[in-house]
């Protein structure tokens, strides 16, 4: 009889992983032609930990022990600075060697990573694991905005408002957030919060659904979705949410105003479908972007490649993140996963962006690579939902 | 002192009401899943005796299941509009619905009309929230049809805000919809 019972624990821990949660976010892609393979060491545990986390986000390189193009070594060289040492082949033949200075240890960290990529990716690609991310977490039982690196270092809360709160959007300098929120008025309003203090003030605060603003790249401008007049439009506002005017006329729900890098043009998300459209940010006729979906929504345009705009698109019963190329003048699924993707938000090389996986049961925080389809889960199952980042690149 | 003990068991079964009025309205569990049920088994269950024949006492009857009122609005009373996957026009078969409210507003002229637009989780944040809005000014359209005037009125959106995260079919049906929420007289 105890054998029995012995019997039954065993296959029950031998089971026990089939019936394990499968891993949202993760996509793993073999891709040995274009992938340059590198080794990563650093000198302590925590910033080897990172170093590895952050290469192995990165669809440009392979991790090996053997056999690599190049050895990428950091080692901390003060408080917050950390030198690499980037060598090439087996021969050794020196690369760069860098000692750079972050606001801490890790940034530090992040940022020689970034010189190492400009270094090694032969494809002029620009680093993006110094980051910011502005993003929506419910781990309290309420929707709050929090703040992190790229990797879920130096996270901070932002706000404790216990209100319903939506799409926070990063200020180009960095100086503050714009998101939609319930707080106060227990209708959608547009807030502007200022990330070191916390300190919220009323951008605009219209009869109807306020919400979707978006700054323009020189930070002087706002877009954002207002349904004060009827129907939600597209409306552009100066940076205090003054002499706001309207930008659309027609019967059709539209939705996530965004500038284009030069500020000229602004894309967003219209009924019927939603369908992405594009149109000058002074106003004029929409232009649809012919993707070839059904639903298209959540337009975030590229500031590294202006020809690219991610957005969320349907495919059966799934949403999965596309990529539209001016230069193709059609959209492809770039997400290869079993779970849905949305909310895109591109990272500073016009490559990776950083997205939401999200089941019936959960919402994580990823990077993606848009040439691959590989996924790196960023947002760990100990600190709860996270979704809807928005990027800051300083 | 009589007094002050039932002025007291109001203020805590209206802070009651608030409370359930702010979070997610709790699923009531069938009776043989409590504690009593299963004590009792699976026989009848004795009526509960009508309270409101205590002579002396400020008690009041229950609302009806599903009816929440935190003293300034009244969530339930109204039954909800529901809506098409993606769709915004309010269908025939909801119309009697929007009609009822119109004759609980001529019967109660002190009271006006939140219509609260929602959608299920499916799709996209920001689009839903825009949806919601579509949702609610289509029966406030259809309202003001019936000659209910603008001032009675008053719409929010939630979008998919508020919608049950891992909602099965019928669960995502039943979050495709107007709430129609009556806001009290000052």
């Amino acid at each position: 009889m105890p054998n029995l019972s012995r019997l039954l624990l065993l296959v029950a821990l031998v089971s026990a992983p089939a019936f394990a949660q499968r891993n949202i976010g993760e996509v793993t892609i073999n891709v040995d032609k274009n992938t340059i393979p590198i080794r990563v060491s650093a000198a302590t545990p925590e910033l080897q930990d990172l170093a590895l986390k952050a290469f192995g986000a990165h669809g440009r390189y392979k991790l090996v022990a053997v056999n690599f193009a190049y050895d990428i070594r950091f080692s901390p060289a003060g408080a917050t600075q950390v030198r690499v040492d980037i060598t090439k082949g087996l021969m050794a033949a020196p690369v760069g060697s860098e000692t750079v200075t972050g606001t801490s240890l890790r940034n530090a960290l992040l940022r020689a990573a970034d010189v190492a990529v400009e270094k090694t990716n032969q494809l002029g690609l620009r680093g993006f694991f110094t980051a910011k991310l502005a993003f929506i977490s419910d781990r309290t039982g309420k929707t709050e905005v929090y703040v992190a690196d790229l990797f879920f270092g130096e996270i901070k809360q932002i706000t404790r408002d216990r209100a319903l709160m939506l799409s926070p959007r990063w200020a180009p300098d960095g100086s503050r957030l714009l998101c939609t929120s319930f707080y106060k008025s227990g209708f959608p309003d547009i807030f502007s919060i200022d990330p070191a203090t916390a300190q919220h003030t009323t951008f605009v605060s219209f009869r109807g659904t306020n919400s979707g603003a978006r700054f323009s790249p020189n930070g002087q401008q706002v877009a954002m979705v207002l349904s004060g007049e009827g129907t939600p439009e597209i409306y552009v506002s100066n940076a205090q949410g003054r002499q706001v005017t309207r930008k659309t006329r027609s019967d059709a729900v539209k939705s996530s105003p965004c500038f284009s890098p030069d500020g000229a043009r602004l894309v967003f998300a219209m009924e019927a479908g939603p369908q992405l459209y594009t149109m000058a940010a002074a106003g004029g006729s929409p232009q649809r972007l012919t993707t070839g979906f059904s639903y298209n929504a959540e337009p975030d345009w590229s500031r590294g490649n202006p020809n690219r705009i991610a957005c969320t698109v349907r495919v059966g019963r799934q949403y999965q993140i596309a990529r539209y190329d001016f230069a193709k003048g059609s959209a492809e699924v770039v997400s290869k996963a079993d779970f849905d993707g949305i909310e895109p938000s591109w990272l500073a090389d016009g490559r990776h962006l950083v997205y939401t996986a999200r089941d019936r049961s959960t919402s994580v925080l990823c990077v993606l690579d848009t040439e691959t389809g590989q996924s790196r889960r960023i947002s760990p199952a100990s600190f709860g939902s996270a979704l809807q980042a928005s990027v800051w690149t300083p | 002192m009589k007094l002050v003990s039932s002025k007291l068991c109001l203020v805590v079964a209206s802070s009651a009401l608030l409370f359930a009025g702010c979070s997610k309205k709790p699923e009531r569990p069938t009776p043989p899943a409590t504690a009593m049920g299963m004590a009792l088994g699976p026989g009848p269950i004795a009526p509960p005796t009508d309270v409101n024949a205590a002579p002396d006492t400020s008690l009041q009857p229950r609302l009806p299941d599903g009816v929440i009122d935190d003293g300034n609005t009244i969530r339930g009373l109204l039954q909800a509009v529901y809506f098409d996957f993606d769709q915004s026009a309010v269908k025939a078969d909801q119309r009697d619905k929007l009609k009822a409210a119109k004759e609980y507003l001529e019967k109660n002229p002190g009271q006006r009309l939140l219509l609260e637009g929602h959608c299920d989780w499916q799709g996209t944040a920001e689009y839903n929230l825009g949806l919601g809005d579509r949702r609610a000014s289509a029966a406030k359209k259809y309202l003001a049809s019936l000659g209910v005037v603008a001032d009675k009125l008053e719409s929010n959106s939630k979008g998919s805000l508020e919608a049950a995260k891992d909602g099965n079919d019928a669960a995502r049906a039943k979050d495709r919809r107007v709430e129609l929420v009556i806001i009290k007289a000052k």
